[in-house]
Formats: C-alpha cells, structure tokens, sequence
C-alpha cells in the first residue's frame, strides 16, 4: 500500500477544504449581514 | 548527514516535493497568522514578538523533547552516548539522534506518536507562560510600549537560544528526534497533514471564540478601552489571557517547524521571518478577518516560492542574492497596501452572530423596550406639568 | 599612565553613538508619536557613506560626516514625504506606522547589502564586515574618534537646546509636539516642522552612524542590531525627554561596556557573550517599575519632601 500518495492526496484536500470553508463562511456571513442590515425599515 | 537524520526524499518526484513544501510552508504560517490576526485584528493587541512565541515551540522541542526522548530511549536498552554536560549534549547530538535514536524510534510507532503529542502539549504551555511573561513589563502601558518590549524581546530569546549550549546546543545547533520515525515513507508529508490539521483546529476555536460574547468583548476592548474598562471588564486582564492564548498557538508552529527542520539552531527562527512576515500577511488581507488572512499567507508564499523557484534562472543576471529582491518587493508591497488598501484585500465585516436577528435587534425591539420602561415616569411628569401649567405646549 | 584606560575610551565612544542616535529617536517619538524601528538603519546608510568616501575615493571619513548628515536627512524627508505623512493623512494608526517603519528598515536595508554588491562588481572594494581604524589619526595614544565622537555629541547636544529653546523654529517644534492641533491653531507649519525634524533625525542618526566604522565592524544591518540598545537608551530617558535621552543613551552605552567588563572580570569571560541581554534588561526594568524612565524618577524627587529640600539647597527649586 503506497501511503505517501494517500496521504499526499489527504494533505491536498486540507488545503482545499480550509480555505474553501472560510470561503463558503465568509459569503455567508456576508450575505446575512447584508440581509439583517438592509432589513424593513419602519 | 541529512539523510541519516530521515529525510528520504527518494520516492516522491520534485514537484510534489515542492507542493508539500508549500504545504507546510502554508500551514506553519497560517496558524502564526491567524494567531496574530486574533491578537492584532481582533483585540488590538499588536504582538511585533511572534517569533518570541514560534522560538518557544522550537526550543521546547530541542530542549524538552530531545531530552525525555533520550532518557526514554536509554531506559528502552538502547547504548547512547552521554549528554547530561554541555558539551556532551553539542558534540554527542549528532550520533545519538542519528544513529542511536531514529533507528530505534522507526519501531516503535505509539512512542513517536506520544512524544509528538507531548511536545505539542507542552509547547502550548509554555507558549502561554511566556506570552504572559513577555506581557508583564508593558501590557498596561501604551501600545508604543507593548510593541518595543515585543520586538526585543524576540532579538533577546535568539540572545539566549545562541548562549546557552543546553538549551540548542549553541550556535552549532542540536537535532532533533525524528518522532515520525515509523513512517517509512516521505516524512515532509506526514508533517504537513499533521500542521494543516492544527490550523484547522486551531482556526475552528478561533471562530467559536470570535463568535461568542468573548469576541465581542474583544472587538469592544480594540475599538476603546476606556468605554469597556468603566462597565467593569478587566482590560488589562482580558487583554493578557489573549496574549497568552495567542502564544499558546503560535508555539505550536515552532514544534512542527523544528520537527519539519529536524534540527533547531536559533537563526532558524529569525525575527524578520517569524514577525514581518505573519503581520505583513494580516496587513495584505485585512485585519479583523480570517478569509483575509488566509488569502494573505497563500499569497504570500506564493510569492516567495515562486521568487525562490526562479531564483537559479534569475541569479544569473543579479550581481547580489536574490534575498534582497525578494525583501525589497514584500516592503515595497507592504507599504503599497497601507497606503492604497488601508483596510486589506478583504475588508473587515461586522461581526455576524448566529441566531441573533440584526433587523429586530437594531430597529424592532430595542426600541419598544426603551419606550416600555421610560413610558411610567414620563407619563406622571407630563401630567403633573399639565396640571400646574394648565397649557397644552410642554413638548 | 593614561589618562583614559582604553575601556573607558570605548565606552565613551559607544555612549556618544548611541547618546546621538536615542537623541534622534525621542525626537522621532515626541513629533510623530510612533518608535521609528527604521532609525538604526539610517546609520546604516552613513556607514556606507563614509565606506563610499574612504575606501573608494581615499578621503578622510571626517570629511565624511557633514556629508553624511546631509544625505541621512535626505533620506528620511524623502522616506517622511512618500510613506509617513501619506499613511498619518489616510488616518492610519500608530501600529499601522510602526509596521510601516519596520518595513522601511528591511527595505533599506536590503537596498544598502545591494548597493554593497554593486560597489564590489563596479571598485572591487568588499563592504561587508569592513573598518575604517586605519583612516583614523592619532591623538597621542588615542585614535581620534574618542575624542572626536564625544566633541560631536556635545555639540549636537548645545546646538539641540539652542534650537530648542532659544529659535523660534525649535519653540514651534516644542510646541508642535505638545499639540499638534494648537500649534496649528496659532499659525505653525506643521508639515515644514514635520519635515525639519525628520530631517534632523535623519541626519544624526547618519552622523553616529558615520562613526560607527571608525570604530566597530560594521555590516549592512548593524545599525539595526544596535536598535535595542537606542531603543533602550531613549526609553531610560523617559522616552519624551531630549535631555533625558541624553542621559539614558550614556547610562545605556557606558552599563553596556563598563558593566559587562567589570562582571567579566569578576565572573569570568563567558558574561562577554551577554552584552547585548544588558540593554534589553534595562528596558524591561524601566518598564517593570518606572514606565516614564528618568523623567519619572526626576519628578517623583521633586514631589518627595526630601528631594525638594536638596533642590532647594542646590538652588534648583522652582517657584
């Protein structure tokens, strides 16, 4: 069993997953900011 | 040398040898980042002492670790030479580590795996014990203060690391155990997984900590002090426990980069690498934000590998090292982002809190609770007013 | 039968460098608000300076120095002009300058190790780790930087309190430094005193700095390693007093080398490796338990009854 590439192919997903969760968090956020901000003004 | 010490580089080609060394590079960096980014960005303490902390997690293991491993490994039957003196401890390094520890560590996987652990544990520790330290002299004084103590601070913990032998063996420098030892194959691997997975974890408790009542009373102690100080928080205490929490995690890097260097000298930790450029990091992404920092530290490295990859085409044509350059465009590009993107690359955002509904919080709610309250006594004064004046005008 | 044992002509030598450059720093902090981490490299540059005048050209590096204060000052306007004032304007604050000024000193630095490279490929004279002993004269037994820096330093510090208190320049310098906003209000050019004293600064660092070959070893970057020690020196001084400045760069310098020879003496010579611990232990002490330095203890005599009474008997008592 070749467990460099495995692992190798593990760290890649680390990296991939770290930012693209801050990404998809940080859209979020944004856009639930911006929808609680603009809101109905009385 | 190298290769007795365990870096078999054999089975991996030279590109994944290179994206791994981003990889690490990436991680090691990420978590001194995001560290900073919590201290700075978010409580606004600005902590120019990074390598300080990184210098702890280093020495812990070259110290520390080396240490118990040794005494671990002489208890286990295993003939090392001694090193309880200094000079033992320099000149005997090299073949205990080597030759005696490394080979006996490659079979015994729970022992590599317990002494990682440990190493991390302690770095945590004492990366908190001096975080409080460095904070003692000027935590309650002005920032100017707190950041001169911070920046000498880390000349002085080189200082130390190059004067005395038992601590890194000097300016020559000790090995370290190879505690990934039981893994056959490339350890640069092994170690990068093991350095993203700490700044995953330690980026999920930096997010629950921001997003808490803890993270706004941070954000509330950087934008003024003087207004969090008179409704009873203790500042000076909030503004320690940061400090030492900050350190606590940014040790964790110097363990992982003296076990990736699998040797800790104290010019591995220079303050120009393991300061400037984590806060040149948070200042090109914005401080305050985690996306920001990220995106920071990727293009950071980014750019000093691609500078080193080119280094043997460009060297040719330069007259001096091509470190210069490389110096000169990240203080080039440092000043040009303060100056024409004063707020980073990804601008701080409010903070977002789950669960709390911002349009009844600033204009539905609140007010009706404010017209509750004051409606009794404003009612009784109008009609006793009315009374007296017998006029209708009292607005 | 000197007059001058050779470590005391050492530490004066030192304190007189550093005394300069921690005069430059306190005046940094007192218009700016901000420790300019990129001072000890402008020593940098009148290092190179008079390297450029001495080992390439063969002048004297005394005729060096006036040369070099002028090119210091120029320096840091131009470093004032494009970076400083165009962050304080844009509302940056004083962490975002001191980032500022910390890139600075790698950018100069790395601009002065480049301009070393250049000068070998173009003069085949090596800069790195060079002195200039040899340039020197000799008064008697001694080289003449001893008395040289110590004439300087003096001078810089008359011609400092001249400016200071008797020019209408210097007063709105003063006054500036109190207030900006006040000073502002009664027709004072901040921006010309904002570049006056950066220039000043500039300029005297570059003046130490220009002697710092005549007696150390110098390299690109050993302005920079001598940061602390300025650091220190202004910091003892109560970090918003130029005469105390004064006071603490000659404390600094002279605890530096008298102290660390006498422990050497007494403990043996690995204390010799610790130097540069000593003003860092200075620094955090002042902080530990007397943030305002000098200035501080100064007033806290004052106020006590005994202080005051032995200022009255010197003469010294106000009011």
């Amino acid at each position: 069993m070749n467990w460099d590439s495995i692992l190798f192919w593990v760290m890649i997903l680390l990296w991939v997953i770290m930012p693209a969760f801050i990404a998809y968090d940080e859209i979020k956020e944004r856009r639930a900011l911006a929808e609680s901000l603009k809101g109905e003004e009385p | 040398m190298i290769d007795l010490i365990g870096l078999t580089v054999s089975q991996t080609s030279g590109l994944s040898q290179l994206i791994i060394d981003i990889a690490m590079y990436f991680g090691a960096f990420v978590i001194v980042a995001m560290a900073l980014n919590f201290q700075y960005g978010n409580a606004g303490v600005p902590n120019m002492g990074c390598a300080v902390q990184v210098i702890a997690g280093g020495f812990t293991v070259s110290a520390i670790t080396t240490r118990v491993t040794f005494m671990v490994v002489k208890a286990a039957g295993v003939q090392l030479k001694p090193y309880s003196s200094d000079y033992d401890w320099v000149y005997n390094n090299p073949h205990n580590v080597a030759v005696m520890t490394n080979p006996f560590l490659e079979t015994q996987t729970l022992l590599g795996i317990s002494l990682l652990l440990f190493s991390l544990a302690l770095a945590l520790v004492l990366g908190s014990v001096i975080g409080y330290i460095i904070a003692l002299p000027a935590i309650r004084l002005r920032s100017t203060y707190l950041m001169i103590t911070l920046i000498t601070m880390a000349d002085a913990s080189q200082i130390f690391g190059r004067n005395i032998p038992a601590i890194t063996g000097g300016t020559l420098g000790v090995f370290v155990p190879n505690v990934f030892a039981w893994y056959l194959g490339n350890r640069g691997i092994v170690l990068a997984v093991v350095t993203l997975l700490i700044g995953i974890i330690s980026f999920f408790i930096f997010r629950t900590m921001l997003n808490s009542p803890y993270g706004r009373l941070m954000r509330a102690i950087r934008e003024n002090d003087g207004t969090v100080e008179s409704v009873g928080k203790n500042v000076v205490g909030i503004r320690r426990n940061i400090l030492m929490f900050a350190s606590g995690i940014t040790a964790l890097t110097g363990v992982m980069w003296a076990f990736y260097a699998s040797y800790v000298v104290d010019n591995l930790f220079m303050r120009a690498d393991w300061t400037y450029w984590p806060w040149l990091m948070l200042i090109l992404g914005g401080p305050g934000n985690n996306a920001g920092t990220f995106l920071g530290c990727a293009l950071i490295i980014a750019l000093r590998r691609i500078i080193l990859i080119s280094k043997w085409s460009l060297e040719q044509y330069l007259f001096f090292p091509i470190a210069y350059v490389e110096n000169i465009l990240l203080g080039v590009l440092l000043i040009a982002v303060i100056i024409f993107r004063p707020r980073g690359l990804i601008p701080e955002k409010l903070l977002y809190i789950p669960g709390i509904n911002y349009r009844k919080m600033v204009t539905g709610e609140a007010q009706v609770d404010l017209s509750d309250s004051a409606k009794p006594k404003a009612k009784k004064s109008r009609f006793k007013f009315w009374g007296k004046t017998e006029g209708g005008e009292s607005e | 039968m000197a007059l001058f044992p050779p470590l005391w002509v050492n530490a004066i030598t030192y304190s007189s460098m550093i005394t300069i450059l921690s005069i430059g720093f306190t005046l940094t902090y007192l218009t700016a608000k901000i420790p300019n981490f990129a001072h000890g490299t402008y020593a940098g540059v009148g290092i190179y300076v008079v390297w450029t005048l001495s080992k390439i050209y063969g002048f004297s590096p005394y005729i060096g120095f006036p040369l070099s204060f002028v090119i210091g000052g120029i320096v840091s306007l131009i470093l004032y002009v494009t970076v400083i004032r165009v962050i304080t304007q844009l509302g940056g604050g004083a962490v975002v300058l001191t980032i500022s000024t910390l890139a600075i000193q790698i950018l100069l630095t790395a601009m002065l190790s480049i301009y070393v490279f250049w000068a070998r490929g173009v003069f085949g004279t090596y800069g790195m780790g060079f002195m200039l002993k040899e340039f020197d004269f000799m008064i008697g037994t001694y080289p003449g930087i001893f008395p040289m820096s110590f004439l300087i330093c003096f001078v810089v510090v008359i011609l400092l309190h001249i400016l200071l208190t008797r020019t209408k320049t210097g007063i709105a310098m003063r006054a500036t430094a109190e207030d900006p906003e006040l000073a502002s209000v009664l027709g004072i050019n901040i921006d010309m005193i904002q570049k006056l004293s950066w220039f000043l600064t500039g300029g005297l660092a570059c003046l130490a700095g220009a002697m710092y070959p005549l007696w150390f070893q110098s390299y690109p970057n050993s302005g920079a390693m001598i940061m602390t020690s300025i650091m220190a020196g202004s910091l003892l001084g109560g970090f918003d007093n130029i005469y105390g400045a004064i006071i603490g760069g000659f404390g600094v310098g002279f605890s530096e080398i008298v102290l660390t020879a006498w422990l050497q003496k007494q403990l043996g010579p690995w204390v010799g490796r610790w130097r540069p611990i000593v003003p860092m232990v200075i620094l955090v002490a002042v902080l530990l338990f007397e943030p305002r330095g000098l200035t501080g203890v100064y007033e806290r005599v004052k106020a006590s009854p005994i202080g005051d009474r032995a200022l009255a008997m010197l003469g010294k008592k106000e009011e």
